[in-house]
């Protein structure tokens, strides 16, 4: 197989699983912030970390 | 809220927009135009493996993009954008810079969707047979056809008729559908046939670097984001739906992109009839057109299939984008940044004639006059500095006013997100020179342009909004030393503490100071009765002044803001202050959140210059000065407030290090050695003194609160305020737990002076 394809394989799988990531991510945080009503950015931050 | 300076009254859309609506909102400003223009010459250009790496890579760019935006609008769920985001986050030189930008990028865009329309339908009628007895070159046709489709449009935005939510999301989700099902139908003939993978070789046939040109060119299939910013204020539940509709939407529509290159790519065998070379090479032929040639030998009435998306797509975006750029250059008017007669509605159809007269000029005349890639290339470029504003915008707000405002959403990995989108996005911007020389010369003249017109106009009529800080009374001491001290004054009471203090400093500096106070004024109250707020304030300052004017030059301030912290900072940066002197009441309030409260915490964070707060100060000479060392440039300032402060000849300064068992001792006396040579230090009143203790908290701690001492200084921790917050401070345990004069010191130096003095 070219190895172009291998590579193209990689980042493709690379960057649309970060996409999801990013996704999954930022949904989970918006749901946090609403659930706990949280508003202030020093909360949401010691929130996230928190949950880690 | 569109709320009016001078009055009382406000008014407020009625919110009916609900999360499918907005995400719809973002998927058909993105699908207007680029996939279908895209394609063709993606693939062209870069290649059958490029076209789907493009695609990718560009939703992943679009997502860091899309998180700046999410962040940003879910703190400030109002309408307009970029351009009230840079105006927040900046003022307004850059908020009329990105409002100029956007009315043009959006414009351009218009005329990229009127392409559109133009090339498919005419392809369409062409493939049916109906065109051949026309006399006129294709791209002609293109030409009037675009022109006439703009035309409609501009006339019903006139009459009008705006961007439906409800109705354009039903619309998109349609052409959504379309675009799945081409698709799932190159999906299912790849599983008939298989030896069609083997169009995807040679994979980059024209090299990587191609894709940065691609990618350059496409990046105009990925800016709805800011069409779903602009409907904040009609936004259901706007904080939650807002950010998720602007996620979801770059993630559906980057879906649907690799979908359809995939099937585009598969359409056809090598050796078909009428294929003449690889299929990548016949489909990048047709340029434009690429991808409606590929569909239409993917599936039976593909061309039909295609041609109908094209339509509903192009023209619901086209609507969109002439709203958008229409509703932009409205506001510049409104805000007098451009000459007031943008703003002016026509008295029967209610719409900004004279915004939507020029904004149609801007789309006809770049339909007309531009070759259609120079036309993408130059939108593409326009958003691309655009998204720029906005990724420097999202950290400046977040680091400057993140107090003042309420999240709901926060974006990960900040702020490497957004600067890798900054680098990125210039270096996309840079390789569009590949594609369009025509667009790297529109789009810096028209910047070029926008800023000479604020420099002549803007600048000078510009509105005062109600986000800014306005001087309510200054009254000035000439200017005669070189140092300038600042000192903030909330009442009375701090400012009685402050001035013994600051008196020592300012006559050790040879300083001259200016004392400030900030008259904060809740939001729900206009511009015109910030005054009344005024009184406490003036007694402060009058103290202050009786106290210190018979001694040195004296500046006095009264200024109106909705946030004395910002307030500050901007204060400290406008007059090129060299130290802030902050008083720190001691109130036992917000502990929790706050190290020492919600103005003294973002004003240390931000301020462009050194900073020293004083908690419970009232001696103007101490004896005994505790001074935990850390050192570091804190160290040495720490080190230079305690030679000021302390008895010039019964005083005594005690740098202390406190060590674990089995640790290395760090020297102080080389560290004082070294101090002495830059800072103005009396090297007798030091005596340092070594403690080894488990736990080195506990044991400075002991040390401070015993007898021997009757003030501490403590240098700032190097990590930003909201990190200690959460991380746990040394300073900050030691401020809460000591019981005597307490005074915390912080030095901005070297990169960092530079950077915020810049920024």
């Amino acid at each position: 197989m070219d190895l172009n394809i291998v590579l193209g394989l990689i980042v493709f799988a690379v960057a649309y699983g970060f996409l999801l990531f990013f996704i999954l991510w930022s949904r989970r945080t918006i749901e946090l912030i609403d659930d706990r009503k949280l508003t202030s950015l020093r909360e949401i931050i010691e929130e996230l970390r928190r949950g880690k | 809220m569109a709320n009016n300076p001078d009055s009382q009254i406000s008014t407020e859309l009625s919110r009916e927009l609900n999360l499918f609506h907005v995400t719809m909102m973002g998927v058909g400003m993105m699908i207007g135009a680029g996939v279908f223009l895209g394609i063709g010459n993606a693939i062209r250009v870069a290649g059958p493996g490029g076209v789907i790496l493009t695609f990718t890579l560009n939703g992943l760019l679009g997502m860091f993009t899309a998180m700046s935006y999410a962040e940003l609008s879910s703190a400030v769920p109002k309408a307009g954008g970029a351009y009230n985001f840079a105006r927040i986050a900046f003022g307004r030189g850059p908020s009329f810079l990105a409002g100029w930008m956007e009315w043009f990028a959006s414009s351009v865009a218009g005329s990229v969707y009127a392409l559109t329309f133009a090339i498919y339908t005419l392809h369409f009628f062409d493939q049916l047979g109906l065109l051949g007895w026309l006399p006129f070159k294709e791209y002609y046709m293109q030409k009037v056809v675009a022109v006439i489709i703009a035309g409609v449009f501009i006339y019903i935005n006139y009459r009008g008729a705006s961007e439906t939510g409800k109705t354009g999301a039903l619309f998109t989700l349609g052409q959504t559908i379309m675009l799945g099902v081409v698709g799932l139908v190159g999906i299912f003939v790849v599983i008939k046939d298989p030896s069609r993978l083997q169009n995807f070789e040679p994979f980059m046939p024209k090299g990587w670097s191609q894709l940065l040109i691609t990618m350059g060119f496409t990046y105009v299939a990925f800016e709805g984001f800011e069409v779903i910013a602009q409907a904040g204020d009609e936004t259901i539940d706007p904080q939650k739906n807002i950010p998720k509709a602007m996620l979801y939407s770059i993630f559906i529509v980057v879906t649907s992109y690799i979908l359809v290159s995939f099937a585009a790519i598969i359409s056809v065998k090598t050796g078909s009839p009428g294929v003449e070379g690889a299929p990548w090479e016949w489909i990048g032929s047709f340029k434009e057109k690429g991808f409606g040639m590929a569909v239409q030998r993917l599936m039976p009435l593909g061309i039909f299939v295609v041609t109908l998306t094209v339509i509903f797509a192009s023209t619901s975006a086209l609507n969109a984008t002439i709203y958008s750029a229409t509703r932009v250059s409205y506001a510049l008017g409104r805000d007098r940044m451009l000459p007031g007669f943008f703003s002016k509605i026509s008295p029967k159809q209610k719409t900004p004639y004279f915004a939507l007269m020029y904004t149609s000029l801007i789309v006809l005349s770049v339909a007309t006059f531009l070759p259609t890639m120079d036309v993408a290339s130059s939108a593409s470029i326009m958003f691309l500095f655009l998204f720029f504003t906005v990724n420097i915008s999202v950290i400046k707000i977040r680091r400057h006013m993140a107090d003042e405002l309420n999240y709901g959403y926060v974006m990960p990995f900040f702020p490497f997100i957004p600067i890798m989108a900054i680098v990125l996005q210039a270096l996309l911007a840079v390789f569009l020179i590949h594609m369009s020389f025509l667009a790297w010369i529109v789009a810096p003249v028209w910047i070029a342009s926008g800023i000479a017109i604020y420099w002549l106009y803007g600048k000078k009529h510009a509105l005062t909004t109600q986000d800014e800080i306005v001087v309510l009374e200054e009254e000035k001491a000439p200017q005669v030393k070189k140092f300038k001290i600042m000192v903030p004054v909330a009442n009375p009471d701090n400012a009685l503490q402050l001035v013994g203090n600051t008196l020592k400093i300012s006559q050790a500096k040879d300083a001259q100071v200016e004392l400030l106070h900030m008259v904060v004024t809740p939001e729900q109250v206009p511009l015109s009765d910030a005054e009344k707020y005024m009184l406490t304030g003036k007694e402060a300052i009058t103290e202050a002044m009786l106290y210190l004017e018979p001694r040195f030059p004296i500046t006095t301030t009264i200024r109106y803001c909705r946030n004395a912290a910002r307030g500050i900072v901007m204060a400290t940066r406008e007059k090129k202050t060299d130290l802030l002197i902050l008083g720190y009441p001691g109130k036992e309030v917000q502990r929790r959140r706050f190290l020492f409260g919600s103005t003294i915490d973002p004003v240390v964070d931000n301020a462009p210059c050194n900073v020293v707060v004083f908690k419970d100060c009232t001696e103007l000479s101490y004896k005994r000065i505790l001074v935990p060392f850390a050192g570091g440039p804190n160290g040495v300032f720490a080190f230079e407030i305690a030679t000021i402060l302390a008895d010039n000849e019964h005083g005594k300064i005690v740098p202390l290090n406190v060590t674990r068992p089995g640790s290395k001792t760090r020297d102080i006396e080389d560290f004082l050695d070294a101090a002495v040579k830059i800072r103005d230090l009396n090297r007798k009143l030091f005596e340092p003194k070594y403690i080894i203790a488990k736990d080195v908290f506990e044991a400075v701690l002991n040390e401070a609160n015993s007898n021997d001492y009757d003030l501490v200084i403590v240098g700032a921790s190097r990590e930003s305020m909201i990190s200690q917050m959460v991380k746990g401070s040394f300073p900050r345990e030691l401020a809460r737990k000591c019981n005597k004069p307490f005074v915390m010191v912080k030095a901005t130096e070297g990169l960092r002076l530079l950077i915020r003095k810049i920024i």
